[in-house]
């Protein structure tokens, strides 16, 4: 059987890991749903931090609601009050698991003690490598670039560090000659 | 060793009935090369008519390269090495050393550092004490010993450390309780720990058990088992076969022998001296080859391993 080679995470439905002595579930306002059912088969400790522009700064029961802003400064106040082995599990969109996930790293979080669980509809957002603006909720494997106005070719590549698909000039050498545009798959 | 520095023993002192450190200085003048915390020094010691190679860990300061300092417990059931160190070396001999390597380099980038010694396994981190100005991450250090007499540099560490040192006496009925210590600590906790095996062994277990990624917890082996009964060995290229006695490393037999191989740490830990292993079952005692490849048997680190099995071995060389 060939083997297959991915340059893009590969996501599964997450389950919380038994062995972990708590249990840290960060969504945004698309993951909330997929994270309550993993928190719903959770036993022991958890908590739940909901990232979320609309509603934030309130509490309620084992949840937390934080704006996107205060992410950074409440996790380094509460990452010394979990217990080392703790495990996070990341919902929502890839545009912003990743940094999250870049922020528990920074933070000292072993990369092995977070996963993501991708949600929402498919739709990749798109550093242009020639401007280096971002473009957001790309659905199509062409995609005119905010920053610089080419016309980009969206890759099956993406930079964890920048929690986005990489896009190039689509064919570099004769730009007037531009393959069709067609929705991107998974 | 792959590069060899001659030194003089400058001075020797006895801090504990059966400790004693050597101040090591270049033989002819200048600077000794630079070292990061955690490093080791392989001395290569004439014992019983063969040289001995054993690895201790530097325990000055990286700033100061004027000399090395060592530090060597008397072992009752070693080779000889640390029994010749304590009752033939005295200030103004010289001896060999290999240059300094280190495979316990300390991470700066952590949440936590938890340092953990029992007994002379406080040697590695003697030389990261002086830097520790230079880690952001709050510092935590348990050293376990039977008496406070017989603790090396206690007093030092108490003076830099202060109430960041926990001293465990077993003999005053304070042991070590690592399963407790391990349960309390903060997510992003990075574990370094030196001593007697059952100390590592309970360290590792108890970590995995509460679920932290295995990179969270780093080791050095304190001392090399090289114990077991003869056995023979057969070179499948070089034509000879030779016994290894008890007590004497599958490495050491094949330097008796005048046949070089590779290596660096002797401790089963860097991978240079890995060799084909054609016939024979190993005992695998290094920390190298993952336990696939040790089920495997496609390969033998001679400086830690011996035959298993029928006693008899034979090897790509």
């Amino acid at each position: 059987m060939q083997r297959q080679f991915y340059s893009k995470p590969q996501y599964r439905t997450l389950d919380a890991l038994p062995e972990r002595p708590h249990h840290v579930v960060i969504a945004d306002s698309i993951g909330v749903e997929f994270a309550r059912r993993l928190l719903a088969d959770v036993d022991g400790d958890c908590s739940f931090v909901i990232v979320d522009e609309v509603q934030p700064a309130s509490a309620e029961d084992r949840c937390v609601r934080i704006a996107s802003s205060a992410l950074a400064g409440y996790l380094a106040a509460r990452l010394p009050q979990w217990p080392a082995g703790t495990g996070f599990y990341l919902f929502g969109r890839e545009a912003f698991a990743w940094p999250v996930q870049n922020l528990l790293q920074d933070l000292c979080v072993p990369r092995s003690q977070c996963e993501v669980q991708r949600c929402g509809p498919l739709v990749r957002d798109v550093v242009c490598m020639h401007c280096r603006h971002t473009n957001r909720d790309v659905r199509e494997t062409l995609v005119d670039c905010g920053g610089c106005a080419r016309v980009l070719s969206v890759y099956d590549h993406f930079s964890r560090r920048l929690g986005c698909y990489v896009g190039f000039q689509a064919n570099a050498e004769c730009e007037r000659d531009l393959p069709p545009r067609a929705l991107l798959r998974a | 060793m792959s590069s060899t520095i001659d030194v003089i023993v400058a001075e020797v002192r006895q801090p504990a009935p059966d400790i004693r450190t050597f101040r090591l200085e270049p033989c002819h003048g200048g600077e000794l090369p630079a070292f990061s915390p955690g490093s080791h020094v392989v001395l290569e010691l004439p014992v019983g008519g063969r040289a001995i190679r054993n690895a201790y860990s530097l325990t000055g300061s990286p700033f100061d390269r004027s000399h090395y300092r060592i530090a060597v417990r008397r072992q009752a059931a070693s080779r000889g090495g640390s029994r010749y160190l304590h009752e033939q070396v005295s200030a103004g001999q010289v001896l060999r050393i290999g240059t300094p390597v280190n495979y316990f380099p300390f991470e700066q980038r952590a949440g936590k550092l938890l340092l953990i010694a029992g007994g002379i396994g406080i040697t590695p981190f003697m030389s990261l004490v002086p830097m520790l100005r230079w880690y952001s991450a709050p510092v935590e250090m348990h050293y376990a010993f039977r008496h406070s007499g017989e603790a090396a540099f206690l007093e030092a560490l108490r003076e830099r450390l202060g109430d960041r040192l926990r001293c465990h006496e077993s003999a005053s009925g304070r042991r070590l309780d690592v399963d407790a210590l391990l349960a309390a600590q903060p997510a992003g906790t990075q574990v370094y720990v030196c001593g007697p095996q059952r100390l590592i062994d309970a360290v590792c277990t108890q970590a995995a058990a509460l679920g932290w990624p295995s990179g969270s917890v780093r080791f050095e082996q304190f001392a090399v088992d090289s114990s077991g009964l003869p056995f023979q060995v057969a070179l499948q290229r070089d034509g000879r076969t030779l016994r290894v006695e008890a007590g004497e490393s599958l490495l050491e037999a094949l330097e008796r022998h005048g046949i070089p191989l590779r290596h660096l740490c002797r401790a089963g830990v860097c991978g240079e001296c890995r060799t084909g292993l054609l016939a024979g079952e190993a005992e695998h005692r290094d920390l190298f080859l993952s336990d696939a490849e040790k089920a495997e048997g496609r390969f033998i680190m001679p400086c830690v391993s011996r035959a298993g099995g029928d006693g008899r071995l034979v090897l790509d060389l």
